[in-house]
């Protein structure tokens, strides 16, 4: 059974592992390349590039059942690269929203070296890409689908509102989101 | 960030010259479409889904399939961008065969521009857009006109609520 922390409390500090308590842990340790991007969503990061916080009701919401200790987590081999590599992954998102706002043709976007990162990401970059058609950018992100993806689940569809949900519908049903 | 704010910081030569924001920003429809007075879709070349490109026209990205769109609207080349009544024209931004933005002119000679995925906007000139900043549109390259066709969205653009 997993313990409950209050909403917001944090159980996990940047840079170097700071328990909340005398409780374990429950974090997405699954080599299933899916499972860290789910839990991606729920994780906030300080501006140094390292990790930051999780709330254990947000590890609840998840289901996540590995519960790891505070002590094997704060082990170095334990500490999922995917973290940093998220972190990197939405700062690098930032700045290419950043980039591109006030652009009508995209066709460059997919040819500057942000995209380019996001894409080494692979799975990761696929679940930020459908979290961000939320956003206010949705023409980027379907461009980075289209081009990264083989499906095509927004087919015919000649809107960005229409292909931003038919996406966001493909995304639940393969898990990414 | 506010709106205007957003706008200043990508294009510093209009922020001096001024302009006036004419729209909530918007990114179901882009500068191509603004121009089509199409609100609903974001018209832009490839085979991607959600973006709209008429099937009459290749897949092409270039300025020259930008240009072929324009045609497709209505639209042939001009030599310059003065006001002539009874006219529509429009300012084509780009330079090496890539196409960065259009530009319509109002009926005062004033200009309305979308740009990209933030707000439109009614600027006094049309080379307030460009400059050697690192978001600054290319300058433009090409005017083309057509009849002027009354609606009113020509006029006014989008008013804020």
């Amino acid at each position: 059974m997993i313990p409950m922390a209050q909403e917001g409390e944090l159980l996990v500090g940047s840079g170097s592992f700071r328990s909340a308590g005398p409780i374990g842990l429950t974090m997405p340790v699954s080599r299933d390349p899916r499972g860290p991007d789910r839990s991606l969503l729920w994780m906030a990061y300080d501006s140094h590039a390292t990790w930051a916080a999780v709330t254990l009701n947000a590890a609840q919401a998840f289901g996540w059942t590995t519960t790891v200790t505070t002590r094997e987590y704060a082990d170095a081999s334990e500490r999922p690269v995917y973290l940093v590599d998220q972190f990197a992954a939405e700062a690098v998102a930032d700045g290419w929203e950043r980039d591109n706002l006030h652009r009508s043709a995209l066709a460059n976007a997919a040819r500057q070296p942000a995209f380019q990162r996001l894409v080494k990401l692979g799975g990761s970059a696929i679940s930020l890409a459908l979290k961000r058609l939320g956003g206010s950018q949705r023409p980027l992100w379907l461009l980075f689908l289209s081009v990264t993806t083989t499906d095509r689940p927004a087919a015919g569809a000649e809107t960005v509102e229409d292909a931003a949900e038919a996406w966001r519908r493909w995304g639940r049903r393969h898990r990414y989101i | 960030m506010g709106e205007r704010r957003r706008i200043d910081d990508r294009f510093p030569r209009l922020a001096t010259d001024g302009y006036e924001i004419t729209s909530q920003p918007d990114d179901t429809y882009n500068c191509v479409a603004w121009v089509a007075r199409d609100l609903r879709r974001w018209w832009h070349p490839g085979d991607i889904d959600g973006f709209y490109w008429p099937d009459e026209l290749g897949e092409g990205d270039s300025l020259t399939d930008y240009i072929a769109v324009f045609g497709y609207l209505g639209f042939s080349a001009c030599s310059d961008g003065a006001l002539v009544p009874g006219v529509e024209k429009i300012a084509v931004y780009g330079r090496d065969d890539e196409f960065d933005h259009v530009a319509f002119q109002r009926t005062d000679g004033s200009w309305s521009s979308k740009l990209g995925e933030l707000s439109d906007i009614r600027h006094p000139y049309d080379h307030s857009l460009s400059g050697s900043g690192p978001f600054e549109y290319k300058p433009v390259v090409l005017y083309m006109q057509r009849a002027r066709l009354p609606h009113q969205l020509a006029e006014t653009g989008l008013i804020l609520p």
